[in-house]
């Protein structure tokens, strides 16, 4: 939520202090800040509320309430006047039924108003946080939703007829929202109607029979609170999530209506008032109409010492703790092990003791609490065969050249459906790893030359899935990158057959092993229990294939060109590191790699191949681009008195 | 057989078996389950009721398959649904507290895939319950395998956090430059979370903390695009080096 510093500093008399440490504050013991932004001579935060704190933070009061125990600098009391429209005597019929999902339902009625324009102060804090202003009205509903967090809405009160009644929709009415889009409403949604029909989806979107125009004279002004679940899938059900449903989803307290609609009146005296405007009352003289079936309960909720030092995990002091209560301007009773606390009616989350502690651990400061070492909690831990087994087969493989490769666990097919898949080629869980694997083969061959590899050994440690169980199983696949490379290491399946016979050996002959074409499946649970010993665990993981001094150094999407050179060393023996080095050092742009790939005497002549990558991560090479710094190559060579072949 | 022509593990692999390492060193045993995990475990054990809002912090992958109670399965959000399965079976096979569990795995959410999010990952979870384990001993923990796994003391800051299952909730954020990166989210377990399992919260306490693999992977090597790790392309191993330009010295025979 993007919160206004100096509508915040409308809270109090003392000066905020600066922005930076407004904002390490809220960081360290509130909120995470999302963003920050200097203009128009004001600052907004953008503070990402925890979702535990939607109940009370929404609100630049609520931010305002967090800063003033963070920082100790007392509240401002009134922020708004009170309210003080003559009276006229009338009638308001308010029926609820709701069957308690409107959990109150707060009205009142003002007539002979006038719909203006907002006043330069009103229309600049509404825009300031990204919001339009429409009119007096509208925006001073708006205005209280961003500063006190109570969604409320305005009637035209001539538009109603009759009375207004809490109800739930009949299903398939119809409803026309602000803005003109007509829903099909269900009986499971709650709304506000007159005798003829829908003026609103309760706690989420006005319509257009009531809604306010310029020569709107008379208003219904709605302060009310319903049921979080009850709003949240209304919201869902039609795919709309404005800034009220936001809170009542959120769930806010009941007693926060009263002071809003007060608050809301103020307004309207400030910004709508003629002198012929009347507060319409009943016949008793009360101008609040109402309805308020189960009124919040103030909860206490007990704290001891012993137990908040015994999970912060340090003797925090009873004074400490008074302290911080009295600066989350908690009421509290002290007793001989601790407080009975008074939790706020805004406090939704505050219901359990541990949620207190929290209070008291995140005012403290987390980062203010000391470290101990887990050194007392004994415990004697249990092998975990299925975990150190694929470590193990990991190193096996890694050992004979393979390397590990990870997949998608969703194909086009299988036999576990996703509801929801990602998209309708993945809507099934992978019972196959072996076509992946394959797939994975074919890439990494047009890969060879990056990778300086005349074959390419890959393998997959996963989880199939099947009905009713999921296996976890280890394939591992084999492709020689053309003949020489068939002469050299031998087919494919004869490569396998000789991992196949030393993989028997190591996971024992009961192991389920499945062959097909330049590959082999193992499944986990067939190898033999305690293949390592426990004092070996350890040793398991001391293999690495990667250093702490490595770093990504980039996968471009465009083709490599590659050229190959030759060459006769001349007078002086150089070395292959002094010809890889240089050729690296020569400041080429688009070299990507340097590879040795011959090397030979003939009658005391030195003779090196190298194969040179050339790739850009911006953009497909031509050939002339390479041919440049080919060039660079040769005049080095020439240079050094070799003879290119 | 020299160490050249050994095949390269996944930078994932590496990265679990780092983490893993530093805390099976500290006594931790490591536990495991289920991809596919039926409702309770992955959700109502855990504190976070049906319809709730929580649940929308996590998009669930909703599977045909029901569970026990006929509700759809899901593929496991978090690896903390295997806090649930451990302490389930703790309790069952008459074993004693204390304990302390790590858990490594692969899980899912139902999200938009770009530079920095992807429909699977992976987590490693923490799980320390006992009498008298504090908020203290989460941060000494954290600390040593911080300082551990990146070989030097780093930085880093407890700050407020939420997580329905664990109360006090707590985000941390590791000190790169001058540039702070959150990288684990923990907490004390949640009361309810103890309850459910059959564990008194009225005389022990825990800890727990959940890892993001992928996140600690790219941040470590500098992985600018978390999908790399899902492609089948073995460029991405042969892009961790120490040279910008690849190089060998020596003939390979592959």
């Amino acid at each position: 939520m993007i919160v206004s510093k100096k509508w915040l500093q409308t809270y109090f008399d003392k000066e905020l202090p600066s922005t930076e440490e407004l904002v390490e504050a809220l960081l360290l013991h509130s909120f995470e800040i999302e963003g920050l932004e200097e203009r128009d001579g004001d600052t907004f935060i953008d503070v990402d509320v925890l979702p535990n704190r939607a109940h009370d933070s929404l609100s630049h009061k609520g931010i305002a309430e967090e800063l003033s125990t963070l920082f100790d600098i007392p509240l401002r009391n009134e922020r708004y006047s009170s309210p003080a429209l003559k009276e006229v005597k009338g009638g308001f019929s308010l029926r609820n039924e709701s069957g308690g999902v409107c959990k109150r339902y707060i009205a009142r009625v003002v007539e002979n108003i006038e719909v203006r324009e907002s006043p330069d102060w009103l229309r600049s804090r509404l825009e300031g946080i990204g919001q339009r202003s429409i009119n007096a009205l509208v925006d001073a509903t708006n205005y209280i939703l961003f500063d006190l967090g109570q969604p409320l809405h305005v009637f035209d009160a001539d538009k109603v007829v009759g009375g207004i009644t809490v109800r739930f929709a009949r299903e398939g009415e119809q409803f026309e929202m602000l803005g003109g889009e007509i829903l099909e409403l269900s009986s499971e949604d709650l709304v506000i109607a007159d005798d003829e029909g829908v003026l609103a989806l309760a706690g989420v979107k006005g319509g257009t029979k009531a809604e306010l125009t310029k020569d709107t004279s008379r208003i219904i002004i709605e302060a009310a609170n319903f049921d979080s679940l009850r709003v949240r899938k209304t919201a869902r059900r039609h795919r709309i999530a404005t800034d009220a449903s936001k809170r009542y989803e959120n769930g806010i307290t009941s007693e926060l209506a009263f002071t809003a609609s007060n608050a809301m009146l103020s307004l309207v005296e400030e910004l709508a008032s003629t002198q012929e405007t009347r507060l319409v009352t009943n016949e008793h003289g009360f101008s609040l109409f109402e309805f308020y079936p189960e009124p919040e309960e103030q909860v206490v909720v007990p704290l001891s010492l012993e137990k908040t030092q015994k999970l912060l995990g340090f003797s925090i002091s009873r004074e400490d703790i008074k302290e911080i209560l009295s600066r989350l301007r908690f009421s509290f009773i002290s007793r001989d092990d601790g407080f009975d606390v008074v939790i706020p009616y805004e406090r939704l989350d505050l219901r359990i003791e541990e949620d207190l502690i929290e209070e008291v651990g995140r005012i403290y400061g987390y980062h203010n609490i000391p470290t101990t070492t887990l050194d007392g909690v004994s415990f004697i831990p249990e092998v975990n065969n299925e975990f150190f087994l694929s470590q193990a087969l990991r190193n096996f493989f890694l050992e004979r050249g393979f390397s590990e490769l990870m997949n998608y666990s969703f194909l086009k097919k299988g036999e576990v459906r996703v509801l929801n898949p990602v998209a309708s080629n993945r809507s099934f869980l992978r019972s196959d790893l072996e076509k992946q694997l394959n797939e994975n083969l074919e890439k990494n061959i047009g890969h060879a030359d990056i990778l300086n590899q005349s074959r390419v050994r890959v393998f997959e440690i996963g989880v199939e899935h099947y009905k009713e169980r999921e296996e976890q199983v280890l394939l591992f696949a084999i492709k020689n990158n053309g003949k020489a490379a068939k002469k050299r290491f031998g087919t494919e399946d004869k490569q396998r057959d000789k991992i196949v016979m030393e993989l028997k050996e190591f996971c024992g002959v009961e192991a389920e092993i499945e062959m097909f074409s330049g590959g082999a499946r193992v499944v986990l649970s067939s190898c033999r229990k305690n293949i390592i010993e426990e004092d070996e665990i350890s040793k398991l993981f001391n293999l690495a294939s990667y250093s702490d001094e490595d770093r990504f150094q980039g996968i471009s999407v465009y083709p490599h060109i590659r050229r190959d050179v030759s060459f006769w060393v001349g007078e002086g023996k150089n070395s292959i590191e002094f010809f890889s080095r240089s050729f690296r050092e020569l400041g080429l742009k688009n070299l990507r790699a340097v590879y040795v790939i011959d090397s030979f005497d003939k009658e005391g002549r030195q003779s090196y191949a190298f194969s040179l990558i050339f790739q850009s991560p911006e953009k497909t090479l031509s050939d002339e681009e390479v041919n440049k710094e080919m060039e660079k190559v040769y005049n080095f060579l020439t240079l050094q008195g070799c003879e290119v072949r | 057989m020299t160490q050249q022509q050994y095949g390269k593990m996944h930078p994932l692999s590496q990265t679990i078996r780092n983490v893993t390492k530093i805390f099976v060193e500290m006594g931790f045993e490591v536990a495991s389950g289920p991809q596919r995990e039926d409702q309770w475990h992955n959700f109502d054990a855990l504190n976070v009721p049906q319809d709730h809002p929580a649940r929308d912090m996590q998009d669930t992958f909703f599977l045909e398959e029901k569970d026990e109670q006929g509700r759809s399965k899901v593929l496991r959000t978090h690896t903390s649904s295997v806090q649930i399965r451990f302490m389930e079976s703790f309790l069952k096979e008459g074993r004693e507290l204390p304990f302390k569990i790590i858990a490594p795995g692969r899980v899912f959410r139902q999200e938009a895939t770009d530079r920095t999010h992807e429909a699977q990952f992976h987590q490693l979870e923490g799980l320390v319950v006992g009498e008298g384990v504090s908020l203290a001993h989460l941060k000494g923990t954290l600390e040593h395998f911080l300082h551990t796994f990146y070989g030097r003391p780093i930085e880093f800051r407890f700050r407020p956090g939420y997580f329905p299952f664990v109360e006090p909730g707590i985000e941390i954020d590791l000190k790169f430059g001058e540039k702070w990166m959150e990288v684990l989210g923990a907490g004390m377990v949640h009361s309810n979370v103890l309850e459910n399992v059959g564990i008194d919260p009225q005389r022990y306490s825990g800890f727990a903390f959940g890892l993001g693999i992928d996140r600690l992977t790219m941040m470590k090597y500098g992985i600018d695009d978390i999908r790399f790790f899902y492609q089948g392309d073995l460029r991405l191993h042969h892009a961790l080096r120490k040279e910008e330009i690849a190089y060998n010295d020596e003939i390979s025979n592959e």
